[in-house]
């Protein structure tokens, strides 16, 4: 390493970003994630490591960061890289680090154990019947959203939870549902009045 | 010739000059510039009726206003008008209505917004309603031919919405329905031989003795000269308010420090003129408790983020000859559910989807702030902090003219490079990058959860995490003044010893006693103004 970088390293105000990280990941399993380095300085990145830590710091992976900046910043450089997470379901802390600028960054993400059940949600708009892309559907801590065809799946344990289907635009729907096999859920959500205008103004 | 008190006031309102007389107050030797029987400071939604109200009962008439043109708020507005009582339009849609319903409606204990009003204002307020709608009507101002709506808890329909008055942003200034009440007005008022003076701010109320005697004029400020403007019969003062006056603001609620940008600005100010100028002749403030009550439109929610004005429903049109002041339109929030709030110190406060006033009160609250250093009032600036996908599902493009990036919006690659991006005149010390990670980070570890277990929102649905990041200015605005001076029901201004001020009237957001939003408070009260004047005796 020159000189120069080795102080550039040191000294350069440098933060980070970690994205598109499913959550929550069935305990053992591999998961992907996209993490981002920005250099105040404006140094070229390209090739800098970056690492990931568990919570007892050591190293559960590396990557070299790419040659382009992520689409819409001005220089954040960027890898994505695959992790194996802890066979203990729960909450984990973890941290990725960059050695330009020694930072780093806290990132959490949530482990469960393997699923029991598929269930396979089919959303329609209440009024058409027409498929609905882009619904938010949760059980607790499990989600998905729909694709073209109003179709997503989750996979999970047994158990109560609260489901909560929404879209922007759309009457926000939640209840409590018990998971106790296979099985295909249609739902049905009604465009949300608009608002009437406020007469303030 | 013994020269009595009356004649020498009126032959120096002809012009005579000044000429010191032993015994003759100060105020007596005024050079007047300009006379008329009715001096109508302001040319607003209140002004302009009363002005025209006053030629209509025979008075002569100069209107005053401080700005460049005409229309004050008022033409920014949505010309919404919920006047009843039994209006032409009600009538036409069969709806049956009275005075006293509408009065019933307006003193409703239960509400918290007329609980403190004061009634016999809210009486000749509901006497004036229907009679006021057809003098708008008489005047040129057009209604949407629709059924009236319900609004204010009423009972009764009464909403009717006013026409944009053309398709000219010069004249209509930002394209609002408002200027289809307060355009029609400026014509009818000056056809019928008002004269109007813009750019006139008014420097003085002219009393005979500083606290006591009648009221005869004014002293208004023109380029780089004092006019003096006698008012025979009467001085009117529709000024426009207080909100955009920090330390007369504060009076009522001392968290209104001066990060709180006011609708209406910066096309108008409402900067407390006539209250200040009236108080200083002696005039009292009525009804204070509505201007610091929790409820109302005194402060709002923003909905348009990413700029200095982001009242809810007032967007700049880049094609506004303001919008160069204005400095952007703002992205208009869908769902608060795209963003999360930080204070001042870059930690979220409150539930970002409530749109209740306990959301308002926290973001007023102290934020991190322990006032060690002589600034404890005030909450501090609020900041919406996003992502590219917020942006994605908002369909917003959060570039100029959608954004002022002059100190109101803000981009960056990082979280923690977002936090030291953000300078603005109001956002006293830097948000540290860590403090603003932190709480990105327990607001994504809140969405995994699917449950916000600081603040309740809802749901939580979508983490902050995809560059890059967002931070655009989400600061309550102030909007309506709701307290003022202190008036009879024939809008003569009251002095602190309950005495009725000769010769002096308020009407519009000037004047105090009843917290009622917008135009139809405005409109009669300014009716009321005038035709009282008009019909004074005259000094």
């Amino acid at each position: 390493m020159a000189l120069e970088e080795a102080e550039a390293d040191q000294q350069h105000q440098t933060s980070l970003a970690v994205w598109d990280l499913a959550c929550p990941v069935v305990i053992g399993r591999s998961v992907r994630m996209k993490v981002g380095v920005k250099c105040s300085a404006g140094c070229q990145l390209t090739d800098r490591e970056i690492e990931i830590h568990d919570q007892t710091g050591a190293v559960v992976a590396r990557a070299a960061l790419g040659s382009e900046p992520w689409p819409g910043t001005s220089g954040l450089y960027w890898t994505e890289l695959d992790f194996r997470v802890p066979a203990e379901s729960g909450t984990h802390k973890w941290a990725v680090t960059s050695a330009h600028g020694n930072a780093f960054s806290n990132f959490d993400f949530i482990t469960v154990q393997p699923p029991d059940h598929t269930l396979t949600f089919r959303v329609t708009e209440k009024a058409t019947h027409s498929p609905l892309q882009d619904v938010e559907i949760r059980l607790d801590a499990y989600r998905a959203s729909s694709d073209a065809q109003g179709l997503t799946t989750i996979e999970l344990p047994k158990g109560n939870y609260a489901l909560s289907v929404w879209k922007m635009g759309y009457e926000h729907f939640s209840t409590d549902f018990d998971v106790t096999d296979t099985r295909t859920i249609e739902v049905e959500i009604a465009v949300e009045p608009e608002p009437k205008q406020l007469y303030w103004m | 010739m013994a020269v009595s008190r009356r004649r020498f006031l009126k032959e120096g309102a002809l012009g005579v000059g000044a000429t010191a007389l032993a015994g003759v107050p100060a105020q007596a030797q005024i050079r007047w510039d300009r006379m008329a029987d009715v001096v109508v400071v302001g040319a607003g939604a209140s002004g302009l009726p009363a002005a025209i109200m006053a030629r209509d009962g025979g008075a002569s008439v100069i209107v005053i206003e401080a700005n460049h043109d005409i229309g004050g708020h008022a033409m920014l507005s949505g010309g919404r008008v919920p006047l009843g009582g039994g209006t032409s339009m009600q009538k036409k849609y069969g709806i049956v209505d009275s005075a006293d319903q509408v009065y019933l409606d307006h003193t409703n204990h239960k509400d918290s917004e007329f609980r403190y009003c004061d009634r016999d204002l809210v009486r000749i307020w509901a006497n004036e309603n229907a009679a006021t709608f057809e003098f708008l009507i008489d005047n040129g101002v057009k209604f949407n031919d629709e059924k009236p709506d319900f609004v204010n808890e009423g009972t009764v329909p009464r909403l009717c919405v006013a026409q944009v008055f053309s398709p000219d942003l010069n004249e209509t200034i930002n394209g609002s329905p408002g200027s289809g009440v307060v355009r029609p007005l400026e014509k009818n008022a000056r056809a019928k031989g008002a004269e109007i003076l813009l750019k006139h701010k008014m420097t003085r109320i002219i009393r005979e003795n500083p606290t006591s005697g009648t009221v005869l004029g004014i002293t208004a400020r023109f380029e780089d000269k004092d006019v003096n403007i006698r008012g025979r019969k009467g001085v009117i003062l529709a000024t426009g308010g207080h909100t955009s006056n920090v330390a007369f603001r504060r009076m009522f609620d001392p968290r209104l420090t001066e990060e709180y940008q006011v609708a209406g600005e910066p096309w108008t100010k409402q900067n407390a003129d006539g209250e200040m100028l009236a108080m200083a002749i002696g005039a009292s403030l009525w009804g204070t408790s509505n201007q610091s009550n929790d409820a109302g439109r005194g402060v709002t929610k923003t909905r348009h983020i990413g700029v200095r004005y982001g009242y809810q429903n007032l967007k700049w049109n880049p094609k506004s000859p303001m919008f160069a002041q204005a400095g952007g339109s703002g992205l208009t929030i869908r769902s608060f559910q795209n963003l999360i709030l930080v204070n001042q110190v870059g930690q979220r406060f409150w539930n970002e989807m409530d749109n209740s006033y306990a959301f308002l009160s926290a973001c007023l609250g102290t934020n991190g702030n322990l006032g060690r250093n002589g600034k404890a009032n005030g909450g501090g600036p609020i900041w919406a902090i996003f992502d590219a996908d917020a942006v994605k599902r908002e369909e917003w493009d959060p570039k100029p003219p959608n954004v002022d990036p002059n100190g109101w919006f803000f981009t960056a690659d990082t979280i923690a490079e977002l936090a030291g991006k953000i300078k603005n005149p109001y956002q006293l010390r830097p948000i540290s990058a860590s403090v603003l990670e932190q709480s990105v980070n327990k607001y994504n570890s809140y969405v995994d959860a699917g449950k916000d277990a600081e603040f309740g929102k809802p749901a939580p649905m979508y983490k902050i995490q995809k560059p890059p990041f967002y931070a655009a200015w989400s600061t309550p605005i102030l909007h309506d003044t709701l307290t003022g001076l202190k008036i009879n029901t024939k809008c003569q201004v009251i002095d602190r010893s309950d005495q009725v001020i000769p010769g002096l009237y308020a009407c519009g957001e000037t004047a105090g006693g009843f917290a009622l939003h917008g135009l139809p408070r405005v409109t009669v009260f300014g009716r009321i103004a005038g035709r009282e004047a008009a019909g004074a005796n005259g000094s």
